[in-house]
């Protein structure tokens, strides 16, 4: 069903059809540029380029005055012919830590987003507020997935604060953080999160959450590629597990200070033995005062 | 609320895929599409795409991408005195252990618990849409949910969503008005009624130590120390069990938790226990 056509003058950019003639690479370039051109206020699809580019097999199709129709390509038929199935994630790297404490909470992250061995960007953010209340979602892991889960939580955020008058709770934020992470269980958001905020009694609340929505409310959280590196230096602060029978809240029992300066040598070591962790860590420290900002350089190599 | 990923005439659409659940199975929210169903992968067979990428059993998932939660020893067992429930609280994400502190434990509504066993998030997220129809239930017909009509509810969820890979194994145990009840329902919808029962990786160890010391005529404190020394001897010789052993006890009057310890303190005290006798 597939004939090779030849790419037509008329419409197409000089560049494509000197492209052309590359027949590898002839279809992902206009596949591109088609894409751009239906789309034309979105930023250039550089992932959509290289899953493109790697998912699809060489085709060529013609243009011939008409922007053709992707439904024309039988895209599961495709993906079910590939020997290697299919490959939607890439790991992005990112190590998100956070931290709770009685009337404090902090989370850093690093801002070095990696794929295999290339560096993308030496300063992505990967702690989020939501809306105008001070509770943050850091996300680790594949990077476009992160940007779909966080568009889907403003939006219900948004929701939430409409209807009922006021900003969302740390808690009420982490069960729906769970509740979308879920409603993706067949087809998970590959992201490691943790939600770190006040409670409504002031105390510092911190989430850990593994790709499909399962939670705890916990003292220290590491995750993320250099979580086997930061945990046990994290867990070094928490103490030993409360095992008692009364429902006391998780928190740690040291300052903000001493909490503070163990996170930031924690990311300066981790970044000392991963390859994936660099370049900076913004470290937020979230407190009744407000949140303040901190930078932390841990080398660009 | 249409929202900008996962819609649209895209290689990546994940919108012309969909599963639809039970009424309420997606809690009414739209995150990736419409409410009450859940977004499937855009292949030709996307029961079978789940079920070989996204598996959650014991050292199947180390070569994945994403891997979940799991890992566990829990065991409930009815006596003359109610119900025992003992669980250990690890958690591991392959070959990490992401918690120590987990609660296996869901306590659905205060005479009703379930027990978390297989993945983490797939137990959570059902037993707390349990919790709802049982509310649900007792609003239209003014009493209590029976233990065994719970447990239907469940399996019948499960039995919906079989072949996709999900990942749960538990028990629900509670008193109704026909005495104390325990029930085991699966991941594939297998729900069996009996008066002892043990899941997870750790399952066959406490098994050992349930069958040998079992009776029906025990005091409550008998009871108990079986639990934990069931989960203890777990613990030990399964490295996907760990952290505190959490003990309930089930009563007419609903359930208590009656112990909440290391399991490392209990091997302390068992040794102890060994050299003086």
């Amino acid at each position: 069903m597939r004939r090779r056509r030849r790419i037509a003058l008329v419409g197409c950019c000089c560049a494509c059809v000197t492209r052309a003639t590359l027949a590898t690479y002839s279809f992902s370039e206009s596949l591109t540029h088609q894409l751009t051109k239906l789309v034309p206020d979105q930023a250039p699809l550089q992932g959509l380029h290289h899953t493109a580019a790697a998912a699809l097999p060489q085709l060529s199709i013609t243009i011939n005055g008409n922007i053709p129709s992707l439904k024309q390509t039988n895209w599961k038929e495709q993906v079910s012919k590939r020997a290697d199935g299919w490959q939607p994630y890439e790991d992005n790297g990112g190590t998100v830590v956070a931290v709770a404490g009685p009337d404090f909470v902090i989370i850093g992250a690093d801002t070095r987003l990696s794929v295999n061995y290339n560096i993308l960007s030496r300063k992505v953010t990967r702690i989020h507020g939501i809306s105008g209340a001070r509770t943050f979602i850091g996300t680790a892991g594949c990077w476009s997935d992160t940007q779909g889960l966080l568009k889907a939580m403003q939006g219900l955020v948004g929701d939430y604060e409409w209807q009922q008058q006021h900003s969302i709770s740390t808690a009420a934020l982490a069960r729906l953080l769970s509740n979308v992470l879920y409603s993706r269980r067949s087809f998970p958001f590959y992201t490691h999160n943790i939600v770190a905020g006040l409670d409504r009694e002031g105390a510092g609340a911190v989430y850990g959450y593994d790709p499909v929505g399962s939670f705890e409310r916990v003292k220290v959280a590491c995750v993320g590629g250099g979580r086997s590196l930061l945990q046990p230096i994290m867990d070094h602060l928490a103490g030993d597990q409360d095992s008692s029978l009364d429902r006391r809240k998780p928190l740690v029992s040291v300052s903000c200070d001493d909490a503070l300066e163990l996170v930031k040598e924690g990311f300066v070591a981790a970044a000392e033995r991963d390859i994936a962790i660099g370049d900076e860590a913004e470290i937020l420290v979230i407190d009744a005062q407000g949140v303040t900002r901190h930078r932390l350089a841990l080398g660009t190599h | 609320m249409a929202l900008a990923f996962g819609v649209g005439n895209n290689i990546l659409d994940v919108g012309s895929c969909r599963a639809k659940g039970t009424g309420l199975g997606a809690e009414g929210f739209e995150a990736g599409g419409e409410p009450d169903s859940f977004s499937l992968p855009n292949v030709n067979n996307p029961a079978e795409f789940c079920r070989t990428n996204f598996k959650c059993g014991y050292g199947k998932d180390n070569e994945q991408a994403i891997k979940f939660a799991k890992g566990t020893t829990t065991l409930a067992f009815k006596f003359k005195g109610g119900i025992i429930v003992s669980v250990d609280s690890r958690s591991t994400m392959g070959p990490y252990i992401a918690s120590g502190t987990v609660k296996k434990v869901i306590e659905i509504n205060p005479y009703l618990l379930g027990t978390m066993a297989g993945g983490a998030a797939d137990c959570s997220f059902w037993e707390r849409n349990l919790g709802t129809q049982c509310r649900m239930y007792e609003l239209r017909n003014k009493e209590r949910i029976s233990v065994a009509a719970a447990s239907k509810l469940l399996a019948n969820t499960m039995l919906q969503y079989r072949g996709y890979g999900l990942s749960m194994g538990t028990m629900v145990a509670g008193w109704d008005k026909t005495g104390p009840q325990l029930y085991y329902v699966d991941d594939d919808a297998t729900r069996l009624h009996s008066h002892m029962f043990s899941v997870g990786s750790g399952s066959t160890y406490a098994y050992g130590v349930l069958d040998t010391y079992y009776k029906h005529d025990m005091t409550d404190e008998e009871a108990i120390d079986l639990g934990q020394r069931a989960i203890y001897h777990a613990t030990h010789r399964d490295a996907y069990s760990g952290g505190i052993n959490n003990v309930y006890l089930v009563k007419p009057t609903g359930w208590i938790k009656v112990a909440a310890v290391d399991v490392m303190e209990l091997h302390d005290k068992y040794a102890a226990e060994k050299t003086e006798g």
